[in-house]
């Protein structure tokens, strides 16, 4: 036990200088990028940060300022797509929800919203927007104490019921807590996002060019994704309305 | 029966009110052409029918006189032709032709025919076509002509028929065979949005001038886009022959269509009205002069309505097919490539060519986002001059770059039907680099909101990023680490409660004790004898041995091995089951072991050694047998 936490305190102070390195490198690109933009050259912004995300890192600064970007080059579908990626870092950051609130209401989306139910919502902002590795380990620390308190009692036998509250207690947040974190980090997964990135694209009830058409969608349209087949992806519009459109006209969020 | 001067007088004249009605210009007399000619295709039973062959380009020596052309219906009145030649100059160029004329009677009323004629000239050989003729019953002609007018004008015949004008004043004095519209369209059948010509084309007769023709009716094509053509305002008159009769024509109007649904589609007859000079006499000049009566009236003429079948275009359209139908050219240009952030940049796209040029639409320009693009300037240019609408149709986009860069326009599509070659083109323009320099201003929020956000504009960008995260890192569910930290308490917990239960056990049941205890004794004890035999001590050597072997059966069968003699051991190991060559060898050992302690010789140092390894395999036979028949006692 002892040697195996030894050699991964080797190994992290191995890979600590090389990571220490990579993030110096995108902070230097992100600050690049940022410069660029200060003097109006979105596409070389554009560039500097794309180079800080290929060295391996990102965040929801970086990405917000890709959405800034691109807003400025009159990309819509790309800004807002960018945004959203940002709101899965930053989802509370006043700025962003600016942001994205002026580039939605360029965008042609006559759709109305389906309400979302409180839970929900209450799921999104307060589980998946502070991120899974933190429920994790905390809920790791109260499965770990109603281990060793198991483990008490079957050494010593101790049945007093301080003991036994305790284990209760400790077991279940342990168990709620790292559920929920594996939940947070499956809903990533399983929430799969894209955004219209074209002009215009014909939502069709099946994936085929010749298939009959539902109605045209526009740049900057957000759009749940449901699943695909070849070329073709099934989505969600925000007023619950579902379709096939061809996946090269979307990305993903 | 005209005489060979009376004749010639009819040509000349016939020439001159040629010359003084239309000013036009005889072809050429350098090819021949034979002509078939009768004075009229409607006769009564009483009237003569004149046929004359007319030959224009050969003198009269070329011609040999040809035979007089068999009939149906018809008998000829003389075997040797009128003959005729004439010789004009024209424009310096001298034109002869040679004519010859026969008569011919009906024999009865209906359709008869007069076949077509074989003229040799030049020592080459024409046929001309048979000519139709109605022969209606002498009386409904009575009114309308003398049973034995000819077809070269009478210059008396005008008095003759004076007496017959008041009469007939309420009438037309022209048939609808003498002056009539046809039109003639390019195709019956067309694509749709294919280009088709319609001509409509005024037929009258050489005694009868038009003037002031003027459409009465509209004109419409439902179901048709429409370009008009142009046509000469002063006509020039074209003669022709049409089953027989000579006529001259004239463009009315020529039209372009094009279908822009399917199916069978009708456009409307055209209808005018026009004033025609109709002598009584026709072809008697001095008829215009002499005439108390005014000698233009005014009739009214109409097409028939033309039908176009239109059918869909077919499949297999390319992506930028925009609906352009015809036989196009495209030529692309930029103004400069090079420019500043903030300056225009004129694309602009010719296409030119035959076809539905004023519906064609803008091809699709695929500028990149940083350009800011407006919808494109169209300048239409129609020909109409020709016999199809041809032109050029110029789009000008606009693009105003937002951004420096070096920036490439991928290639312009423009695709359309070829309908003559029956399948798709996509013409493609070169892609277009251009370079972008300097440097954008960024738009000031000219307020800002509470919060101090731009109002109607986003906000600046973050100058700095909390926490980097890395971007491959492995989610939650899918790391090794996330089951390894999950089920280590597990296996914690498990271990606990498995070296509990050993201990309890080890304490509470003797004979598991002494069975977990048999083998670390045994090995102490035969280590110990191995020290012993290297210190050469036989005798303690000797009771190490014996106790390692006997303290193990004793563990191994949880017996107090101490107290028995070795006829009680060997009983008790029988009763387990041990083999008895076990048994014996066992009890071999025991007797060496009491023989080597109480003997009064010392065995020797090889002896010894043979013990040890006796004692050693005795043992694994022993662990061997007792384990086996736990195992056996466990199944049972």
């Amino acid at each position: 036990m002892l040697n195996g936490a030894c050699l991964l305190l080797f190994v992290t102070a191995l890979l600590a200088p090389k990571a220490r390195a990579q993030v110096s490198e995108a902070a230097r690109h992100f600050d690049q990028g940022n410069q660029h933009y200060e003097q109006g050259a979105y596409q070389n912004a554009l560039v500097a940060y794309e180079q800080a995300l290929a060295s391996g890192y990102t965040g929801g600064a970086l990405y917000y300022n890709m959405g800034n970007a691109y807003y400025r080059l009159d990309e819509l579908g790309q800004a807002i797509r960018h945004y959203e990626k940002a709101r899965r870092f930053i989802p509370d950051d006043p700025q962003l929800l600016h942001n994205l609130e002026i580039a939605r209401s360029r965008i042609n989306a006559p759709f109305s919203m389906l309400p979302t139910p409180i839970w929900v919502r209450w799921w999104k902002r307060y589980v998946v927007g502070t991120g899974a590795l933190g429920f994790f380990i905390v809920g790791l620390v109260f499965y770990g104490i109603a281990a060793v308190l198991i483990g008490r009692r079957i050494w010593t036998g101790t049945r007093n019921p301080w003991h036994r509250r305790a284990l209760s207690a400790s077991l279940i947040l342990g168990v709620l807590l790292l559920g929920t974190a594996l939940g947070a980090s499956l809903d990533r997964r399983l929430d799969r996002q894209a955004v219209v990135i074209v002009d215009q694209v014909t939502l069709r009830n099946a994936p085929q060019n010749d298939a009959p058409p539902e109605l045209d969608l526009h740049e900057g349209v957000l759009l749940d994704v449901l699943g695909q087949q070849n070329d073709w992806i099934e989505v969600r519009l925000p007023n619950g309305v579902t379709g096939w459109i061809e996946a090269d006209t979307a990305a993903d969020v | 029966m005209p005489t060979r001067s009376h004749i010639g007088l009819a040509f000349g004249l016939a020439t001159l009110l040629l010359f003084v009605d239309f000013g036009t210009k005889s072809a050429i007399a350098q090819a021949i052409s034979v002509q078939a000619l009768v004075n009229e295709t409607t006769v009564g039973t009483e009237e003569a029918v004149s046929y004359t062959l007319e030959i224009k380009g050969a003198s009269f020596s070329d011609v040999e006189t040809p035979e007089p052309p068999e009939t149906e219906g018809l008998v000829l009145l003389q075997a040797l032709p009128s003959t005729q030649r004439n010789i004009s100059f024209v424009n310096g160029v001298m034109e002869q032709s040679v004519a010859f004329q026969w008569s011919y009677r009906p024999v009865r009323e209906g359709t008869v025919r007069i076949l077509g004629a074989t003229v040799t000239a030049k020592s080459k050989t024409y046929q001309t076509n048979a000519i139709r003729i109605k022969v209606v019953p002498q009386a409904q002609r009575s009114q309308r002509r003398s049973p034995t007018r000819s077809l070269f004008p009478d210059p008396f015949a005008r008095s003759r028929d004076r007496s017959d004008d008041d009469e007939v004043q309420t009438q037309s004095s022209v048939s609808d065979r003498d002056i009539f519209i046809r039109a003639i369209p390019s195709a019956r059948t067309a694509y749709q949005n294919e280009q088709v010509m319609i001509e409509y084309l005024l037929f009258f007769r050489n005694f009868i001038q038009p003037r002031h023709s003027r459409l009465a009716d509209s004109w419409d094509a439902e179901g048709f886009w429409r370009e008009e053509l142009d046509v000469e305002a002063r006509p020039m008159p074209r003669s022709t022959v049409e089953n027989g009769l000579r006529y001259n024509s004239i463009v009315l109007k020529r039209v372009a269509v094009f279908p822009t649904r399917i199916g069978t589609l009708n456009i409307d007859p055209l209808r005018i009205e026009t004033e025609v000079f109709a002598p009584r006499s026709p072809g008697d000049p001095l008829n215009r002069f002499f005439s108390l009566r005014n000698p233009y009236e005014t009739i009214e003429r109409a097409s028939r309505p033309v039908t176009i079948e239109a059918r869909a275009l077919p499949d297999g359209a390319p992506e930028s097919f925009q609906g352009a139908v015809g036989q196009f050219e495209m030529k692309a240009q930029i103004s400069r490539t090079e420019v500043d952030v903030g300056e225009p940049v004129q694309v602009t796209l010719r296409i030119s060519g035959t076809g539905n040029l004023a519906m064609l639409q803008a091809p699709l320009l695929n500028a990149p986002g940083i350009f800011e693009a407006y919808e494109p300037e169209v300048n239409t240019v129609i020909e109409s001059g020709g016999r199809r609408v041809r032109g050029t149709k110029t789009f000008t986009y606009l693009l105003v770059p937002r951004s420096n860069g070096t920036f490439e326009v991928p290639p312009i599509e423009f695709a359309y039907f070829d309908p003559a070659g029956g399948r798709y083109r996509t013409l493609r323009a070169d892609p277009m680099t251009i370079s972008v320099t300097g440097t954008a201003t960024t738009p000031l929020a000219t307020s800002a909101t509470a919060a101090g956000l731009p109002v109607d504009d986003i906000a600046r960008p973050l100058t700095t990023q909390a926490d980097w995260r890395r971007l491959d890192r492995t989610p939650l569910y899918g790391s090794l680490w996330t089951y390894v930290a999950l089920l280590f308490p597990l296996l914690l917990i498990g271990l606990t409660y498995a070296f509990r239960r050993h201990a309890t056990r080890l304490a509470t049941d003797p004979a598991f004790m002494r069975n977990r205890r048999a083998h670390p004794l045994v090995r102490k004890h035969l280590k110990h004898a191995t020290t012993l035999l290297q210190q050469d001590h036989p005798r303690a050597f000797y009771e190490e041995l014996e106790r390692a072997v006997l303290g193990f059966i004793g563990n191994r069968l949880n017996i107090a091995e101490l107290g028995l003699t070795h006829a009680q051991l060997d009983d008790r190991l029988a009763d387990t089951g041990l083999w008895p060559a076990t048994r014996e060898e066992l009890q071999r050992l025991l007797e060496t072991c009491d023989a080597a302690r109480f003997a009064p010789n010392r065995p020797s140092h090889t002896q010894m050694e043979a013990s040890l390894d006796q004692a050693r395999g005795l043992i694994v036979t022993l662990d061997a047998a007792f384990s086996q028949q736990a195992e056996e006692a466990a199944s049972a």
